[in-house]
């Protein structure tokens, strides 16, 4: 059974147009003109246990507004949620308690206070028994080296260091349904890393149900298996992240290990006729290809050439993910 | 919520406020002088210009001694001014985190904002205890153990009272961008009829009447006119009903409200 049942899911904002000017002030006094934009638009899917989910689009593609629907913080136009069997937006203890957004964007610490004490009071918040709640800090405070930082203020700490408390403040309750928004946002390789391997060890432990939100390919490649495109607040892509570039590459690319170095012009020319050359350094050429030339040009390579080593490599995945989410043939045009 | 959660909030909150408040005690006193100050000089003047003795049942002194208890207690009705406003939550997008938390937004306020007002109470006392000690009491002002007793409680269900009803006003931040406007607003109506800037014995006979249907002057006049001993108990136990039933009608308004708010939020900021 999934844990997160979306139907038809839409919102739309309404915001009120501000003129410029006193004069335009003035009249929005008496006549507001409304603009209506639709952020969501008719979303399903479900998420199982132990699933993760990575849900990628571009800037305004209504990412957050979904999770924000999911954690019953605005209110669907239209359609439904149902997260472990509760309306999100009824806000039941029972369901809170089971769930977790955490916000790469904004802190959800209260600035003033250490995170020792912010945990304490997340503690008597989500009514966390006092062994786990120690085991819990003892145990992540550790694991993203951050036990020292405990009692200085949240304000006082760098991006990443109040990022990995943000996290453990989230996990305390040891949620069953995960909701991420950018939580390596700003973040340094290896901060990003730390934190994408303890949200890792996380799923691992308790197999919660995941949504991720990220712009950072590394993110979704470490961490889910299925993906979720969404364009302009549809969902174009829902499915496996490595069916991802066999159905929407069209291109490969062939790399070819030559015995000595091509300096000719002419066989640049003699390649640019089966694709586009994007590398051309010593023996190695790589060459991108469509998915229906290849035979024919690694048999003319071979055929032609001396080549010692030849490889054939997908398009790295967060280009195809580009050229999706740039692509306006995927679906009708006139709703972009 | 649990009663735990409540006053660790409660602590956590008075603590911060302590620390942040270096300046705390000088404003307060400065505050204090510059306000009664003002009614000092004022009510001298109306007194000698009226040539009477006594204006709306009050002496001169007995109401210099109102001013600085009514002043006194409108520090605690009204707590301090908050940077956890409700409106601001709601205008930057804080509120979300409340949103996603399992506890009742209201109440955590109410947590919040007993312990910011933490001080104020430190305030209350020792400034009631050197006017008590160092000011000779006119003989219309009976202060009692009994009167002091039904005072406190009274001042506690004032400020609940006073909580709610600001908090019914914050929560128009969902429709209203600007909602400190009407704050100006809201303390110019509720210190007047309410019995702040005046007494409410000073109006005219037909606003006096009008005024006791209304919840305002349970935020200063009663508590003040509890504590000088000039309520019996019989009327007091009645007025604290009134008074609790007004509790209750703000506080369905602002679930109702809440509610409403709610479908519109939203959630910026993130
Ligand atoms: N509070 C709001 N009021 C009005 N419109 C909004 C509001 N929040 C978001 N929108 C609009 O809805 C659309 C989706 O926004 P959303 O924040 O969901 O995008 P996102 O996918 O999370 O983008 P990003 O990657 O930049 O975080 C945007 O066009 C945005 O302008
Ligand atoms: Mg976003």
């Amino acid at each position: 059974m999934p844990l997160i049942k979306i139907n038809n899911l839409h919102k739309k904002f309404r915001v009120h147009k501000k003129e410029e000017g006193f004069l335009g002030s003035l009249k929005a006094l008496f006549k507001r003109q409304y603009i209506d934009k639709e952020a969501v638009v008719d979303v399903s899917f479900s998420v199982g246990k132990g699933e993760i989910i990575g849900l990628l689009g571009a800037n305004g593609a209504g990412k957050t507004t979904l999770l924000k629907m999911l954690t019953g913080i605005i209110h669907p136009t239209k359609g439904n949620v149902e997260i472990l069997g509760y309306n999100p937006w009824d806000r039941k203890n029972e369901f809170l308690k089971e769930i977790s957004l955490i916000m790469g964007q904004k802190a959800q610490l209260w600035w003033d206070l250490p995170a020792a004490d912010c945990f304490l009071l997340l503690k008597e918040i989500y009514v966390i028994p006092e062994k786990q709640y120690r085991e819990t800090i003892e145990e992540l405070s550790i694991k993203l080296n951050v036990k020292h930082l405990l009692n200085i203020q949240i304000r006082r700490l760098s991006l990443g260091e109040r990022m990995k408390m943000e996290l453990i403040a989230s996990l305390l309750h040891r949620p069953k349904v995960l909701f991420l928004d950018e939580p390596t946002i700003g973040l340094d390789v290896k901060s990003q890393r730390v934190i994408r391997e303890f949200i890792l060890d996380y799923i691992k432990k308790y197999s919660p149900a995941v949504i991720l939100t990220s712009h950072y390919m590394d993110d979704i490649q470490y961490l889910c298996e299925r993906v979720l495109i969404i364009r302009s607040g549809k969902i174009v892509y829902d499915g496996l992240l490595t069916d991802l570039a066999q159905k929407y590459s069209p291109n490969k690319i062939i790399k070819a290990h030559f015995k000595e170095k091509q300096e000719s012009l002419n066989i640049l020319l003699d390649l640019q006729k089966y694709g586009e050359i994007l590398h051309n350094e010593k023996e190695q050429i790589h060459l991108m290809v469509n998915r229906e030339n290849i035979s024919n040009t690694t048999n003319y390579l071979l055929e032609h050439y001396e080549i010692i080593d030849l490889s054939i490599e997908e398009v790295d995945i967060s280009i195809t993910i580009e050229s999706i989410l740039d692509n306006k043939k995927l679906d009708s045009i006139n709703d972009y | 919520m649990t009663t735990k959660l409540f006053f660790k909030t409660l602590n956590l909150e008075a603590r911060t406020t302590m620390s942040y408040r270096f300046d705390f005690w000088i404003s307060a006193v400065i505050g204090f002088i510059a306000e009664f100050g003002a009614v000092w000089f004022l009510w001298n003047a109306v007194f000698k210009e009226s040539n009477s003795d006594v204006i709306g049942g009050y002496s001169l002194s007995s109401m210099y001694i109102y001013y600085l208890t009514v002043i006194l207690i409108s520090k605690i009705v009204r707590g301090s001014r908050s940077k956890n406003d409700i409106a601001s939550d709601i205008y930057q997008g804080n509120l979300n985190k409340y949103l996603l938390f399992p506890v009742n937004y209201i109440l955590y306020k109410y947590a919040q904002h007993l312990g910011v007002m933490f001080p104020s109470f430190i305030q209350f006392f020792l400034f009631g205890v050197v006017v008590i000690l160092v000011i000779d009491l006119p003989n219309d002002i009976n202060l009692s153990f009994t009167s002091i007793f039904m005072a406190l409680i009274t001042i506690f269900i004032a400020n609940i009272l006073y909580f709610l009803m600001n908090y019914m006003l914050k929560l128009t931040a969902f429709w209203i961008d600007n909602v400190w406007s009407l704050d100006a607003f809201k303390w110019f109506i509720v210190s007047l009829l309410g019995g702040y800037m005046l007494p409410i014995s000073v109006f005219p006979k037909n606003l006096q009447i009008v005024l006791n249907y209304l919840p305002f002057k349970f935020l200063f006049d009663f508590p003040v006119n509890t504590l000088f001993g000039k309520i019996g108990v019989e009327i007091w136990v009645k007025e604290i009903a009134i008074s609790l039933i007004w509790c209750l009608f703000f506080l369905i308004v602002c679930r109702l409200v809440w509610k409403k708010g709610r479908l519109q939020y939203t959630g910026v900021g993130i």
